[in-house]
Parts: structure tokens; sequence; C-alpha cells
């Protein structure tokens, strides 16, 4: 994705300054509804969100003023034990799914790359669970694969000889987030198996060749070809995997509710459920922010991820 | 020559080996994706006497639709959640196409200073959290009385619809050949006029596919949905499935949610795989340029 500025210099020469300052001017009057639009509804609200934090403002209850409290609500934030629960659960969330997403998204996108009959076929498989709705699996998965007594798999379990019969893993919190990371894992992963493979399929075959007549097996191609070749597109899927496990909220809120939370579902229940803890949501969900604004810092800077253009 | 023979004899058995194991890793990875979604069709099969059993069973004693006509019958308004989705997610399609069309174009194809800026800007918005927009458009939407309205739901979804149409039209765009364009300038037509009547009707294909994207990404919306409605009417099918099982009674209507299920995702699922190779394209454009 590198920038393609001076791409067409010999058209420049010829075009007539004026030419290119109405070119430049058409531009900035094509992009500009969508930019003024996306930064009424998008950046302004963020800037609201960061000033709400401050304040004691509550919108179902104005008459109680809005007065500036400075880091009040994020000190309350912090003495609230569930939230750093909260914390500690996204984080974990974060980690354990971005990590099996991407072990299993390269072992399909190996397998994908391959040429064999009914490669098409396969290739539309791996689309139906990116297809369903991320709320509806939860809801799918809670209720008719991991529901404790008539779901497909405790029985399955059960019939194999791993758990008892009466095994209930949506009862148990670690069980719960195993439930939640299984769920998630199955949406995602073939997902990023089709990002994984687009980016396999540019690397051209007379790389593989050379490093074949250079004597490098399979494994060494893999490793010496393979992956440096792939990792631009490695960063770009793991930067949005990792941003959307840290941000995650559908799959919490409907296996879990408010019995184990994700940053995003606390913040929720404080700002929405709860009108009255609304400045402490607001907060909270300022730090889903600045989590997010970090995570893709370290990706853009420290990784060379190229999000533009 | 006898050797030759046994390696060769030995190099085809591990072949077919490997070939096997290929194909039963191909098998896994189809299963893996799948399985989920057939067991819920076989489940909005079932009756309720098959629902309710302990360990449940593989097959559908008989076939019964009960569950699909329950759907609609045990939850009143099913049908206008489904009906509240299509006009949410096509009004904040339409308008994404509107705002977004133009702004690709500009970026794929015209020149101007800080053309790179205006990208990373607008991709910028997909890195933000929803959850982080909810506060203060709650409050916007709450002093206006738009809470319960379809404005509600339709302004949130465009912050993330937006970015996405106007990041894979400027790709679609970027593909097109230059020649038309050069020749209708050289003609004599404008910039507006080149971009509506010669790279829109020839990037039609390419703007049908980013306009299924964004339509699925309203359509799977569900943060803004409960934040911003209180109201089952006027709740998009994503609130609506999710509040079947909240009813009175302490039985899950597993049926009914297996059949709601199959009824929100198979158009979806029919519609991508229809269109599998462009989708892909699409989705994958950002990933495979880096």
């Amino acid at each position: 994705m590198g920038v393609q500025q001076g791409a067409e210099p010999a058209l420049r020469k010829h075009a007539g300054a004026g030419m290119v300052r109405q070119e430049a001017l058409t531009a900035y009057m094509f992009v500009a509804p969508a930019l003024i639009l996306i930064a009424a509804i998008a950046f302004f609200p963020i800037l609201q969100s960061i000033w709400y934090s401050l304040t004691n403002y509550l919108p179902t209850y104005p008459t109680a003023g809005s007065k500036f409290v400075g880091l009040d609500n994020y000190k309350t934030l912090f003495q609230d034990s569930d939230f750093r629960g909260s914390l500690s659960y996204t984080i974990a969330f974060m980690v354990i799914s971005v990590f099996f997403e991407f072990i299993l998204g390269l072992l399909f996108a190996l397998v994908l790359n391959q040429k064999f009959p009914g490669r098409g076929f396969v290739r539309a498989a791996v689309l139906v669970p990116w297809a369903f709705p991320t709320v509806i699996s939860a809801v799918v998965w809670r209720d008719l694969l991991w529901q404790n007594n008539t779901g497909a798999i405790p029985a399955l379990s059960h019939w194999l000889g791993l758990t008892s019969a009466d095994w209930a893993p949506l009862a148990s919190k670690g069980t719960l987030l195993f439930a939640m990371l299984v769920i998630d894992i199955w949406k995602t992963a073939p997902f990023e198996a089709l990002l994984l493979l687009a980016g396999l399929q540019v690397i051209p075959d007379d790389v593989y060749e050379a490093g074949r007549i250079d004597g490098a097996g399979v494994w060494q191609r893999f490793w010496f070809i393979t992956l440096p070749l792939l990792k631009p597109a490695i960063l770009v899927a793991l930067l949005f995997r990792t941003l959307d496990a840290w941000r995650a909220f559908d799959v919490f809120y409907v296996v879990a509710g408010s019995r184990l939370e994700s940053v995003s579902t606390y913040s929720f229940n404080q700002l929405v459920v709860s009108a009255i803890n609304f400045p402490v949501g607001v907060a909270g969900s300022v730090i889903v922010f600045f989590g997010a604004a970090v995570i893709s810092f370290v990706f853009i800077k420290g990784f060379g991820v190229k999000t533009a253009q | 020559m006898a050797t030759n023979i046994t390696v060769t004899g030995r190099s085809r058995r591990s072949h077919q080996i490997t070939r096997a194991l290929f194909y039963l890793a191909v098998a896994v990875i189809v299963l893996f994706c799948v399985a989920p979604l057939l067991y819920v069709f076989d489940e909005s099969l079932k009756q309720t006497k098959d629902l309710q059993a302990s360990p449940p069973t593989l097959f559908p004693s008989s076939l019964s639709f009960d569950s699909y006509s329950r759907a609609f019958s045990d939850h009143p308004t099913f049908s206008s959640n489904i009906k509240n989705s299509v006009i949410i997610a096509g009004s904040s399609t339409i308008i994404s196409l509107i705002f977004g069309a133009s702004a690709a174009y500009a970026i794929a194809r015209l020149r101007f200073k800080g053309r790179a800026t205006v990208l990373t800007t607008i991709l910028g918005v997909n890195l933000f959290p929803a959850i982080a927009l909810i506060g203060p458009l709650y409050i916007f939407f709450y002093n206006r009385g738009w809470i319960d309205t379809y404005q509600a739901l339709i302004i949130p979804n465009v912050v993330f619809t937006l970015p996405l149409t106007i990041w894979i039209l400027t790709t679609f765009f970027r593909e097109l050949p230059k020649e038309l364009e050069e020749s209708a300038r050289v003609d004599g037509a404008g910039i507006f006029t080149t971009f509506f009547l010669v790279i829109l009707p020839l990037a039609a294909p390419g703007v049908f596919t980013t306009a299924i994207l964004a339509f699925i990404n309203a359509w799977n919306e569900f943060l803004f949905a409960i934040s911003f409605t209180t109201n089952d009417n006027v709740r998009p099918v994503t609130v609506g499935l999710t509040n079947f099982a909240g009813g009175a009674s302490f039985v899950v209507p597993w049926g009914e949610i297996a059949a709601g299920a199959i009824i929100v995702t198979v158009p979806l699922i029919i519609l991508v795989l229809i269109l599998q190779r462009r989708i892909v394209a699409g989705l994958t454009a950002g990933a495979v340029k880096g």
C-alpha cells in the first residue's frame, strides 16, 4: 500500500498549472462531504466522550448540572474491582484469541493455497462463519451448542468420555471464557485465513523455485521465504484482530451478560443500563479508545504496518 | 535398478499418504466452518420433543417447520425487526455510497495535496471502538427525542460503513483502465462528467460488491441498536433475535432461535457465496498490497 505520489510525472509536465489546480479543487470538493460527515459523527463524539468523562453530567438528570471533576471518574473506575476484572478478562481474551486465530488462520491459508479440485467450494465454506452476524452466532452457540443440558458440545464431550454428563460449561467463569474464545475463534479464524491467503497468492512461484534449487526444504522455504514475504499481510490481520478482541462487545454481552464483563460491556452496563453511572461508563469507553490507540500505535510505528496508501 | 524401483514405490506411497492427509485437512477445515450452521439448520427442523432431548439427538425424528412459524407467531415483533433491519442497513448503505463514491474517486484518481492524509484520516475511523461513541451520541439523540427512531441507528452505522465503502471503492476504482477516462477528458469532458458517465457505470460491479459489504456490516450491528432503542417494534433483527430467549417462559425456545437464525443469516450467506470472488477481492484488498 505504498503512496502513489508522483506516479504520472509526464502527464503533470504536459498539463498546465491551471488544469492541475482545477483538478485539485475538484478533488477537495469530492472528498469534503465525506470528511465533514466523518468529522461530525466520529471525531467530534470521541472528543465529547473525553470531555464527558471529566464531568459529572447525567443525561437523564440534566438538572443535576455539569461540573468539571478532573480525573474523579477514572479514580472511581480503577477502584471498582469489576472494572479491574473486566480489564484482565479482556486482555486474556485478546491474547488467547489473537494467538489461536493466527495459528489456525495461517494453517487454513497454507492448505487453501494449494491447487486441488473443489478449492472454490472450500473457499466458499470458509466465508460462512464470516457471513454470520457476530451477535447471532453468539446466541446460537450459547443456546444450541454450549447450552448446559441439551447443547451439542457438552453432549459430544460426554460421549467422548472427556466430561461428566452434568458438565455445565456456561456455569463457571473459566469455562465461560473458554466457550467465548471458541465462538470467537470459529467466527474469525476462517476470515483471517482469507486475508493471509490473499497475501500468500501474491508471492511469486519463482521465489519458491529459487529456494528449491538452492536446496531449501519445505520447512526452510516456509520459514525463510513464506513468513518474511507474508509479514505485511500478517501484521495487518493481527492489528485488526487485536483491535477487535480488545473492543469485543457482542460475544461478552450475549454469552456472559454481567457475570463476566469485557471493558466494552462493563462500560455499556454503567453507561446505558445504569444511567446513574453514566460518567464512569464514559470514562471506561475512553479507556477502550486509548487502548485501541496504543495498539494501533504499536503496530504502525513499532512493527511498521502501513494502513494507508 | 532394483533400488530405484523401491525408491519410486516408496515415494509414490508417501505421496499418497501426504495427499490423503491433505484432503483430511481440507475436510476438517470445511467441517469446522459449516458444522455449526448445519447443526442450527438441523435444530430448526426438529419438533419440540426432539429439541428437549438430553443428550440431543443428531437427526430430527420427523421434519417439522413449526419452529419457523412459531418464530413469527410467538414473537410478534420479529417480522418488523426484519423490516427495520432492511430499512436501517439499506439507508446506511445508500448514504455511504452517496458520500463515499466521489471521495473514493478523488483518492484513487485525482492529484491533490494531502491525499494520503485524507485517506489515513478516513481509515483511522476503523480503529475507533464503537463503545467510545455511545455516550455523546446517546446525549445527542436523547435530547432530541430520537431514541427509538431509525435515524438514531442509521447515523452511527454510517460511522463505520462510510470508511469501509471509501476504502473498498478506492481499490476498485484503481483497477479500472485509465485509457477510457483519459479519452473522455481529451474529448472535453470535465471531471464531473467523466466521474458520473464513465467511471460509475464502469465500476458498477465494484459499487455493487461494496454496497453488499456495507449492507452486511450495518445488518450485523448490535451495540448501537441496544443503546439507542428501547421499543421492540423499532429494533433491528440482531436485537430481536437476542431477545427470543428473554420471555416469561423458563424454557429456552431452541427451535425458534434456530429458525430465526436461519431466516436472518441464510439470505446473506447465499448472497455472499454467489458473489464470493468479488467479496473476497474487496475484503482482502487492504491486506495484500501491504
